[in-house]
C-alpha cells in the first residue's frame, strides 16, 4: 500500500486490535467509552496508545495503520467522514424475478 | 464440457445518496441491469472475484489468492447486503481448487468466510432470490505485495480452460468486481481519476483486456489508488474471456463515495 514504510515494523497489536471490531461491536462500544483499557487489553505499546488518545486520526497516519484498518477503526470511532450506507432501498421492486 | 455464459466487471461499494442522488440512483440501476443481463443467461454457478476486506481475513495471515469452497455462504452484511443463506457448490470449487494446483496456481480452499460487500453486493445485485450458487473468488488485494494484474489475468485463463472440462450442465457466470479509481483513507481519498478509469473499462470494452496486465501495482498505486488495485480481479474476468469484447452498462464518478463507479458485461457470445 502507498502509505506504508515496509521497513517500519508495522503497528501490528492495533492492526489485530481493529480486526477485532469487524465481528464484535462490543469492541466498538468499548473503544468509544474506555479506549485506554482497550488499548491495554491488545498490549499496545504506550506510544501508540499516547497518540491514539490523543488524535485518533492523526495517530493512524503515523503508525502508518493499513489503509482498511485506519477505514474501519475510524468508522469504529464515528469519525469516518463517509456515512454507512444501504443497497436495500434500490433492490426493492426487483426480487422474485421482477426485474429479470 | 461446461460453459462460461455470462461474464461481467463492476465496482462494488455503495455509498449515502446525499451528495448526488441522480448518479447514485443511475449507479444502482446499472448495477441491476447488469444482475439482469447475467440473469438472462441462466448460469447455475456465479463465480464472483473480489478482494476481501479485511473482513475474513486478515494482516496475521496475508493469503493471495483463495477459494470459498463452503455448502453455503452468509454475507457479512456490511452496505446493508441480506444476510440470507446463498448456496455454494462445493465440488466446483474443490475441482478448481485441484485443477489450479496442477496449472501454477496454490489456491487457498476457505470453509468458513462470510464475504463483505465486495462479493455480496454485486451477487445481491444478481441473484437476488439466492437461486445461483455462489462461489467467491478471493485475489488479495490489500495485501503486499499485492497479487498482479498479470497474474490475475493467467489465473483467469486457468479459470476458463478448468470450465471447459467441467459437465455441459454447468453455466457458469464470471463476476469481477472492485474499483475503479479511488483512493482509501489518503490525502487523495475523494479524488477520481476519470482518464484512468476510462482506459480501464475501455480496454475491456474492445476486446484488448490483455492489456491490462500492463498495469503494474506501482503504476496502480499512481493513477488509480490503493483501492485501484482492486482491477486485478477485473484482468481476472479478462483473462477468463480473453478476446472477447464487452459492453459499457454504467459509469459515474462518485467522489462523495471516494471512487469511481462502473461496470459492462461481455459478450460472451463471441467467446
Amino acid at each position: 500500500m502507498n502509505n506504508i514504510n515496509l521497513k517500519k515494523r508495522p503497528p501490528v497489536e492495533l492492526h489485530r486490535l481493529i480486526s477485532s471490531t469487524v465481528r464484535n461491536p462490543d469492541i466498538c462500544q468499548r473503544l468509544r467509552d474506555d479506549p485506554a483499557a482497550v488499548y491495554k487489553e491488545y498490549s499496545l505499546p504506550d506510544s501508540h496508545s499516547s497518540l491514539l488518545l490523543n488524535n485518533p486520526a492523526e495517530a493512524l497516519k503515523v503508525l502508518q495503520v493499513h489503509a482498511n484498518l485506519q477505514f474501519k477503526f475510524l468508522a469504529a470511532l464515528g469519525l469516518l467522514n463517509l456515512k454507512p450506507a444501504s443497497i436495500q432501498p434500490y433492490l426493492k421492486g426487483s426480487r422474485n424475478g421482477k426485474n429479470c | 464440457m461446461g460453459k462460461i455464459v455470462s461474464a461481467a466487471a463492476m465496482s462494488h461499494t455503495f455509498g449515502v445518496p446525499d451528495a448526488d442522488p441522480d448518479a447514485s440512483a443511475r449507479v444502482a440501476a446499472g448495477m441491476l441491469e447488469i444482475g439482469r443481463r447475467v440473469r438472462k443467461e441462466n448460469p447455475n454457478i456465479l463465480l464472483v472475484i473480489s478482494s476481501d476486506h479485511l473482513t475474513n481475513f486478515n494482516l496475521d495471515f496475508q493469503i493471495p489468492f483463495a477459494l470459498g469452497t463452503a455448502d453455503d455462504f452468509i454475507p457479512l452484511g456490511d452496505l446493508g447486503a441480506s444476510r440470507v443463506k446463498y448456496p455454494g457448490n462445493r465440488d466446483f470449487s474443490t475441482e478448481l481448487l485441484q485443477y489450479a494446483a496442477d496449472n501454477g496456481f496454490d489456491l487457498v480452499g476457505v470453509e468458513n468466510v462470510n464475504p463483505d460487500h465486495g462479493i455480496s453486493v454485486p451477487n445481491e445485485m444478481i441473484n437476488q432470490d439466492a437461486d445461483i450458487a455462489l462461489v467467491p473468488l478471493y485475489i488479495n488485494t490489500v495485501m503486499h505485495p499485492t497479487p498482479t494484474c498479470a497474474r490475475s489475468f493467467e489465473l483467469g485463463k486457468v479459470i476458463r480452460n478448468f470450465i471447459s472440462t467441467r459437465p455441459a450442465d454447468e453455466r457458469v457466470a464470471i463476476i469481477a468486481t472492485g474499483g475503479l479509481s479511488h483512493w482509501i483513507c489518503l490525502p487523495e481519498s475523494g479524488r477520481v481519476n476519470e482518464l484512468w478509469d476510462e482506459e480501464i473499462m475501455s480496454l475491456i470494452e474492445s476486446g484488448r483486456g490483455k492489456e491490462i496486465v500492463n498495469w503494474t501495482p506501482g503504476r496502480i498505486l499512481i493513477e488509480g489508488g490503493n483501492g485501484g488495485l482492486e482491477i486485478a480481479t477485473w484482468a481476472c474476468m479478462a483473462g477468463a474471456l480473453d478476446g472477447s469484447t464487452g459492453e459499457r452498462i454504467f459509469y459515474e464518478p462518485m467522489h462523495s463515495w471516494w471512487t469511481g463507479m462502473g461496470g459492462l458485461v461481455m459478450n460472451t457470445k463471441s467467446n
